[in-house]
C-alpha cells in the first residue's frame, strides 16, 4: 500500500503518518522526529483524525481536548529547550575562544608578541572576527595614551593588499599563535606604524579613547565621528566606522584600551560582542600587565648594559692613556727640576760677568755654578736609573756577603759623618737570586737616605734575617724620622724633603726590589727613627 | 727710606743670589726658605713687598699667597715660579705680579720697582 503525502511539508518525499495509520499502514517510530510531531499536531489531518476517533461521549471529548493541550505544552517546552541548548552551545564556544586566547597569551615571551596574540584573538575569524583591532597603552609618567600595535589593514582602499598576511593565509588561531611565537624581528605592519605615531593626552574632552581610560568604561558607537576624538590621526584611522573601545584594567590600574572596528564589513558591534570583548580584556589584563612590567625591566636592563659598555670603553681608554698621562706628568716634573738649577746657574753667570767687568773676585759665583751643575748631573743620573732598561742579570749569592761588601765601601764616609754602624747579621748564609749591582744600588740608596736623616751623626743598624720563603734586610737609623704624610709621598718620583736629594733614590730602589719579586717597607717614628725593610724571595744554595 | 723686601724661596743658592742682587739695588732684604718661616718673619720685618715662589704640586704655595694677602691686603706680592701655567689658576690672581723664574733678573727688578712706586690704594 502506498504512503500518503504530508499536507504541510512541501517536501514530496515526506509521508503523512496519520493518514497512513488510519489506512492500516504500521507506524515506523524512528521516522518521527520531535520537530515533525510539533508540526503534525497543528495539521488539519491530525485534527480530523482526532475528530474521527473521538466518541460522542462528553468524557471522550474532554479527554481529547486535554491531550491536545498537553501536546501543545509539550511542544512549547521542547522549543524552549532547543533554544536554551543553542544558546548554551554558543556560550561554551565563546568561553572556549576566550580561554584559548588567554592561554595563548601565557606563551608570549615579550610584550609585543603578547599584544599580537591578544589582537589576533580579536580579529581571527575563529574567535571574534573583527576587521581590525588596535591597542593603546597608558604612559603614566607622561599622562597620555600611546598607540602601540594594530592588526588589520590601514585603510579600506588597501584592503586585500595589506590585509594582514596571517588573515590571507587563512590560518587557524593556533597556527597564528605558533607563527607569532616563532617570528623574530618581524617588521611592523602599516597599521602599527601609523598607530605608533599617535599620542593622546589623558583629558576627558579629547574623545572616547581617553574617556574610556578616565571613566574605566567601555563605549560602542555606530559611527566614529568628530565628537569621538579631537585627534586628526585618530579620526582618520577610525573614519566613520562602527567601533568599540574597551579599557584594559589590571589591579585597579588602567593599562590602556583596545579599539575594534569593522571598516570592511561595516557591521555594527552588538552588545553581546562588546560584553565578550570586556570579558576577554578582563581575563588577559593581568598577563598584559606582567608583560608591560617585563618590557620595562628589559628596557632598563638594556639601558644599564649600554651605560656599562660606555663605562668599559672609558675604562679601556683610561687604561690606554694612563701611561701617556704619567709620562707627561713626569716630563713636566723633570723640566721643573732641571729649570731651577739652570735659572740659578744663569743668574750667577750674569752676576759673574758683571763683577768680572768691575774687576771683582768671581770665585764664589763659580762655586755656586759648579754646585748646581753637579746637582744637574746627579739628577740626570737619577732619571737614567729610573728609566733604564729593567733587565736583570741574576746570580745566587749570600745576602750577608752582599751587605758586608757594600758596607766596606761606605765605612769611611759613615765614620766621617759621625755615624756608628751596628751589624746584626743572621749567623747562617741567606741565599737570594739577585742582580748584584742593582741590589748594591738599593743598599747604597738606603744607607745614603739614612745618612741624610742624621746630619749630626747617629747610629745605623743593619740587620738580616729569614722567613719561610723570604730573606730580609733592615736599615735602621736614629735620625729625624718622618711624618705619616711624608711616608705616603716617599716613593713618588722627585719627592724630596732634603736640599741635596733629587727625589729619585727611593722610587728607583723600590722599583729594583719589585723587579726581583720582593717588596720594600718603611716604618718611621717622627723625631726618633726610620726603618726600611727589603724582603726578597729565598733562593736555594747553588 | 729703604724699601723692605721679603723673599721666600726654597732654593738656597737662588735665594742668596736674590739677596745680593736686591741689596745692591738698595733694598733692605729678608729671606725665608719656606712659606711658614716667611709669614712669621713678615710679622716683625714688616716688608713693603713679598717675592714668593710657588712650586708645582705644592698646594701650600697658593695658600701661603692668600695668607700673605690676609696679613696685609695692600702689600704687593710678586709670584716668582718656574711655571707659566699658574697664570691661569684663578687663585694666583690675588698676586699683584707674576714673574716666571729666569737667570736674568731684569723683569723681576722692574716689576718690583713699579709696584713699590704705585700710589697706595685709598682707605
Amino acid at each position: 500500500m502506498e504512503h500518503h503525502q504530508c499536507h504541510l511539508d512541501g517536501n514530496e518525499s515526506a509521508e503523512c503518518w496519520i493518514s497512513d495509520v488510519l489506512d492500516g499502514i504500521p507506524l515506523d517510530e524512528k521516522s518521527l522526529p520531535i520537530d515533525r510531531i510539533n508540526k503534525c499536531i497543528t495539521c488539519d489531518a491530525f485534527a480530523e483524525a482526532i475528530e474521527r476517533s473521538t466518541g460522542r461521549r462528553r468524557s471522550d471529548r474532554v479527554m481529547t481536548q486535554a491531550i491536545n493541550r498537553f501536546l501543545a505544552l509539550f511542544s512549547n517546552y521542547n522549543r524552549e529547550l532547543n533554544d536554551m541548548a543553542d544558546s548554551l552551545k554558543e556560550k561554551i564556544e565563546e568561553l572556549t575562544v576566550l580561554k584559548t586566547v588567554a592561554e595563548a597569551l601565557l606563551k608570549a615571551t615579550d610584550l609585543k608578541k603578547g599584544l599580537k596574540i591578544f589582537l589576533s584573538g580579536i580579529t581571527s575569524g575563529e574567535a571574534f572576527g573583527f576587521n581590525r583591532a588596535v591597542v593603546f597603552l597608558v604612559n603614566h609618567p607622561r599622562h597620555r595614551l600611546e598607540g602601540v600595535l594594530g592588526l588589520g589593514h590601514l585603510n579600506v582602499s588597501s584592503y586585500g593588499k595589506t590585509w594582514d598576511r596571517l588573515q590571507r593565509e587563512k590560518l587557524s588561531f593556533d597556527q597564528i599563535v605558533e607563527k607569532i611565537l616563532n617570528e623574530t624581528d618581524e617588521p611592523d605592519n602599516a597599521l602599527s606604524t601609523a598607530v605608533a605615531k599617535i599620542h593622546i593626552p589623558l583629558r576627558i574632552n579629547l574623545g572616547i579613547l581617553p574617556k574610556s581610560v578616565i571613566l574605566r568604561k567601555s563605549f560602542r558607537i555606530e559611527e566614529f565621528k568628530d565628537e569621538h576624538s579631537a585627534d586628526k590621526q585618530v579620526l582618520g584611522l577610525f573614519d566613520r566606522n562602527p567601533c568599540a573601545v574597551v579599557p584594559i584594567i589590571s589591579k585597579e590600574v588602567v593599562l590602556g584600551v583596545v579599539v575594534v572596528d569593522n571598516p570592511v564589513t561595516r557591521r555594527c558591534i552588538s552588545d553581546e560582542e562588546l560584553s565578550t570583548l570586556e570579558t576577554l580584556s578582563y581575563m588577559t589584563a593581568a598577563r598584559i600587565d606582567n608583560l608591560i612590567l617585563q618590557n620595562q625591566l628589559e628596557l632598563r636592563v638594556a639601558q644599564l648594559e649600554h651605560v656599562n659598555a660606555l663605562l668599559q670603553d672609558n675604562k679601556n681608554y683610561l687604561v690606554e692613556t694612563e701611561p701617556l698621562i704619567e709620562a707627561g706628568r713626569m716630563a713636566t716634573t723633570i723640566a721643573h727640576e732641571i729649570k731651577t738649577p739652570l735659572v740659578t746657574i744663569a743668574g750667577y753667570a750674569m752676576r759673574a760677568k758683571k763683577e768680572h767687568a768691575d774687576g771683582k773676585d768671581i770665585s764664589h759665583n763659580l762655586d755656586v755654578m759648579l754646585e748646581e751643575i753637579s746637582r744637574l748631573e746627579k739628577l740626570a743620573g737619577g732619571i737614567l736609573d729610573f728609566s733604564r732598561e729593567r733587565k736583570l742579570t741574576l746570580e745566587t749569592l749570600d745576602l750577608n756577603t752582599l751587605i758586608n761588601e757594600t758596607l766596606d765601601i761606605v765605612t769611611d764616609k759613615l765614620s766621617y759623618s759621625n755615624i756608628e754602624v751596628i751589624k746584626n747579621l743572621c749567623d747562617k748564609n741567606l741565599y737570594i737570586k739577585v742582580d748584584r749591582n742593582r741590589m748594591k744600588q738599593v743598599l747604597f740608596n738606603l744607607i745614603d737616605n739614612a745618612m741624610q736623616a742624621m746630619p749630626d751623626g747617629g747610629k745605623l743598624e743593619v740587620s738580616t734575617g729569614t722567613g719561610s720563603t723570604y730573606r730580609w734586610f733592615k736599615i735602621k737609623d736614629t735620625g729625624c724620622g718622618m711624618s705619616k704624610e711624608t711616608v705616603e709621598q716617599l716613593f713618588k718620583p722627585f719627592y724630596t724633603t732634603k736640599s741635596a736629594g733629587c727625589g729619585l733614590g727611593l722610587p728607583v730602589s723600590r722599583r729594583i726590589v719589585n723587579d726581583h719579586g720582593g717588596y720594600l717597607e718603611v716604618e718611621s717614628i717622627p723625631g726618633e727613627q726610620s726603618v726600611f725593610t727589603v724582603n726578597l724571595p729565598a733562593a736555594d744554595e747553588v | 727710606m729703604m724699601s723692605k723686601l721679603l723673599i721666600v724661596e726654597d732654593e738656597k743658592n737662588l735665594l742668596e743670589l736674590y739677596r745680593m742682587e736686591f741689596e745692591e739695588e738698595g733694598y733692605s732684604v729678608a729671606t725665608a726658605e719656606s712659606g711658614k718661616a716667611g709669614l712669621e718673619l713678615s710679622e716683625t720685618f714688616k716688608p713693603d713687598l713679598v717675592v714668593l715662589d710657588i712650586k708645582l704640586g705644592d698646594e701650600e704655595g697658593l695658600k701661603v699667597l692668600s695668607d700673605f694677602k690676609h696679613q696685609s691686603k695692600d702689600r704687593p706680592v710678586v709670584l716668582n715660579t718656574a711655571f707659566t701655567h699658574y697664570k691661569h689658576d684663578f687663585t694666583s690672581w690675588a698676586a699683584d705680579e707674576y714673574v716666571v723664574k729666569s737667570g736674568d733678573l731684569t723683569e723681576l727688578k722692574s716689576k718690583i720697582k713699579a709696584l713699590l712706586e704705585r700710589p697706595k690704594a685709598q682707605g
